[in-house]
């Protein structure tokens, strides 16, 4: 179970996904802003221990939320400075957007680290539809995915590589993602990933394996949802600077459409 | 025996479909046309059968062909290629009027305005062709166009065949022999599957080598597939109103469409309390 890895181990996990240049990659989404009228409110979903939004709490002006599904990725996100436990939501998204932010509305939404792909198409749209109930009038969505055509070369040709990564001083962490054959389901592009991980110190050396489900959508399939919804879209990373910023994901931001002015 | 022959370079899949279409019918009615369209009427109740049918990127359109021998189908079919119509009429399909070239998904509503279809087909991955703006176009336009009782089937790739494959990529070259005497033999995928990074199109090289008495004719082109799930069907056909069913859960429909996937859609009903 992945949400064993949220719960119980969040603290490895959190270890093992804390490999990307945050502050630049926040520092790139706040410059989308105009200097008149900067991001004052942002709001990262599917959190985790939310180190986006600990860099966005370093800048002056900006309230900062987060939700996750995890206490225990609370608890890490606290113990690395979020500051304000009552704007870090622990609840399921789609719903926890509109149940739970009071009557904030974002000028900012994070959702990064492909984290759509915790969710079923359905509810994919649904949180969609709540983002753009909760966004400002200038509000904005950035959405990490995956790209397909490195997901299928790593199909045609899969490499089980392991990483380590230190823990403590004396305890290191050796992981593979995957860690072995992706399984693809008939009827959706949901690939389930197992994973090891593999927890060394002088003492003991601990395996845990788990199988993370991943819907992996198309940039395609998200903009078709957000076109529905009246947002336009921008992918961001078609901007090299982006793209060696999110590490070669792809990132695309959504805006509500502005209306025509009514005479 | 002069074997050198010509090849022909073609990039363009709808040349298959339009100059080479004979070839491209040659190779596509390996399937149990009958067998399938019972399957499919089957689904219908008794006392409220199939009377109007249409069958979407139809080509040769066999489907079709095997409706009309039912008695009481108003059969219809649609492609973009008037040469597959042509070949469709040469199999049996009586009524060049009722089978429309245009392209889908604006073809469907030149269909008269009074009728409604009870069944309308768009099998073989036909909405692979079309871009997810199309699918959603069309599928709105078959609602429109489906009578009260109407479904759709649509038949879908299975993914986890397709990432199996894509790990083990082989080139399998088949022959086929046609009614002419040429032998045909063709690979389809002929080389590596280019992927781009934003949909889930695919580019598939495919060759065609066509041995006739004095000659071998190659003929390379390139076809573009949207690879669509089930799942993402489904969610655009909830948005418009359908309801949906994986039919080929049942083994009997495994048994005549391999390893597809088909999806019946049919117009929610509304219920009293809705």
């Amino acid at each position: 179970m992945k949400n064993k890895l949220y719960k119980e181990f969040a603290g490895y996990y959190a270890r093992v996904t804390s490999n990307r240049d945050f502050k630049h990659q926040l520092e790139l989404i706040l410059n989308t802003y105009d200097h008149e009228n900067p991001c004052r409110t942002f709001i990262e979903l599917f959190a985790g221990q939310a180190v986006h939004s600990i860099e966005a709490i370093k800048k002056t002006g900006i309230e900062v939320w987060a939700i996750d599904s995890s206490p225990e990725m609370k608890q890490l996100a606290i113990a690395e400075g979020f500051k304000n436990p009552d704007q870090y939501i622990v609840g399921d998204l789609p719903e926890s957007i509109v149940n739970q932010t009071s009557n904030v509305k974002f000028d900012c939404v994070a959702c990064l680290y492909s984290a759509f792909s915790a969710l079923p198409m359905q509810a994919v749209f649904k949180l969609l539809q709540n983002i753009k109930q909760k966004l400002s009038s200038q509000g904005k969505i950035f959405i990490e995915l995956h790209d397909i055509a490195d997901t299928m070369a790593y199909i045609a040709n899969p490499v089980i590589s392991y990483r380590e990564v230190p823990v403590t001083s004396d305890e290191v962490i050796k992981f593979a993602w995957p860690s072995d054959k992706i399984k693809w389901d008939p009827f959706s592009h949901t690939a389930e990933v197992p994973v090891q991980f593999i927890i060394q110190s002088p003492e003991l050396s601990d395996t845990i394996d788990f199988t993370s489900t991943d819907h992996i959508y198309s940039a395609e399939e998200i903009i078709f949802m957000a076109n529905i919804l009246d947002f336009e879209y921008q992918i961001l990373t078609t901007n090299q600077l982006w793209l060696e910023v999110f590490d070669r994901g792809i990132v695309l931001e959504l805006s509500l459409k502005q209306n025509p002015a009514i005479l | 025996m002069d074997l050198k022959g010509s090849v022909n370079y073609i990039k363009m899949k709808n040349k298959l479909y339009k100059e080479f279409a004979s070839y491209y019918a040659d190779v596509t009615n390996d399937r149990d046309f009958k067998g399938q369209l019972e399957l499919i009427l089957d689904t219908f109740d008794s006392d409220n059968p199939c009377r109007s049918f249409l069958e979407l990127f139809a080509g040769q359109s066999l489907h079709s062909v095997e409706a009309l021998k039912k008695p009481d189908i108003d059969v219809w079919a649609i492609d973009s290629s008037s040469e597959m119509k042509q070949i469709a009429l040469a199999e049996g399909f009586k009524n060049p009027a009722q089978y429309i070239v245009e392209d889908l998904p604006e073809a469907i509503l030149k269909c008269p305005d009074h009728i409604k279809f009870d069944c309308i087909t768009c099998l073989y991955n036909g909405l692979s062709i079309l871009n997810m703006e199309n699918v959603f176009q069309l599928l709105k336009n078959c609602r429109q166009k489906l009578s009260d009782h109407g479904k759709m089937f649509v038949e879908m790739h299975d993914i986890f065949l397709i990432t199996e494959y894509l790990s083990n990529p082989q080139i399998r070259q088949t022959e086929v022999t046609n009614s002419r005497g040429e032998l045909i033999k063709y690979t389809w995928p002929s080389g590596k599957i280019k992927w781009n990074p934003y949909n889930y199109r695919a580019e598939v090289p495919v060759q065609f080598l066509i041995h006739s008495s004095h000659r071998v004719d190659t003929i390379e082109f390139t076809s573009y597939d949207h690879i669509y799930s089930t799942e993402h069907i489904i969610f655009l056909a909830g948005l418009i109103g359908f309801e949906a069913r994986i039919i080929t859960e049942n083994p009997s429909w495994t048994e005549f469409f391999g390893n597809s996937i088909i999806l019946e859609l049919s117009v929610k009903q509304e219920t009293p309390n809705s």
